[in-house]
């Protein structure tokens, strides 16, 4: 996934200069992405909310 | 070799039609390319303000490992403790306004809601219900309450 975003934002970045053929291909790379992220992604942020409130806890008990 | 003049009127009309069709076939598949091209650009939108959000969430996680550490060490007195809770409580804030970021994004149309739904609808739920404190009244996140009522009631 961070492969294909690379791709897609150095398209932007470049986007003053490109041939045909390599519009062509990284129009394709952003489909699937498009695809990639319709069916495979998923994002948890649990381990750093638990680890936070661990934290807020070990800084609470520190000044007992 | 002769031609009448509704011969060349005909021929003439069949030309027309051809360009005609020619340029709406073209026409479509130049709008198909900048469609394409917008969905694209609308995830690079996307991707670099989940790219940012991580990055401070990957702060707070540092500032949390640090606590760790010195408490592990007996190192966490009162005056780390002051140092600590100032330092992670910006860690803190930093994440959510990267957060409310994005539900205004989501709120205000500029990224589809239903792709996002999905994957934001619990990262969200779960974020006001671990910092309770930080989504009172007088509350700054403003866009991440009201896309979390709106995604609860749905």
């Amino acid at each position: 996934m961070s492969q294909g975003s690379n791709k897609v934002e150095s398209s932007v970045a470049r986007n003053d200069a490109l041939d045909p053929k390599e519009t062509l291909r990284q129009t394709q790379s952003g489909k699937d992405l498009l695809s990639s992220r319709e069916y495979n992604f998923s994002v948890s942020s649990d381990q750093t909310l638990r680890n936070t409130i661990a934290a807020m806890d070990l800084l609470k008990n520190a000044g007992e | 070799m002769n031609f009448s003049p509704e011969w060349i009127q005909a021929l003439s009309s069949i030309v027309t039609v051809l360009l005609g069709i020619s340029a709406l076939v073209f026409a479509v598949r130049q709008i198909s390319q900048i469609t394409d091209q917008l969905r694209i650009s609308a995830l690079t939108n996307v991707l670099s303000l989940e790219a940012e959000m991580n990055l401070r969430k990957e702060k707070l996680d540092n500032v949390n490992h640090e606590i760790e550490k010195l408490d592990m060490n007996k190192q966490l007195n009162s005056r780390a403790k002051d140092v600590y809770e100032k330092k992670q409580n910006a860690a803190i804030e930093n994440w959510l306004n990267s957060v409310d970021r994005l539900c205004f994004c989501i709120r205000r149309d500029y990224f589809k809601e239903k792709d996002w739904k999905v994957e934001y609808r619990d990262y969200i739920k779960e974020i006001i219900q671990n910092f309770e404190y930080k989504f009172g009244a007088a509350t700054k996140y403003n866009n991440i309450i009201e896309l979390n009522k709106k995604w609860s009631n749905e």
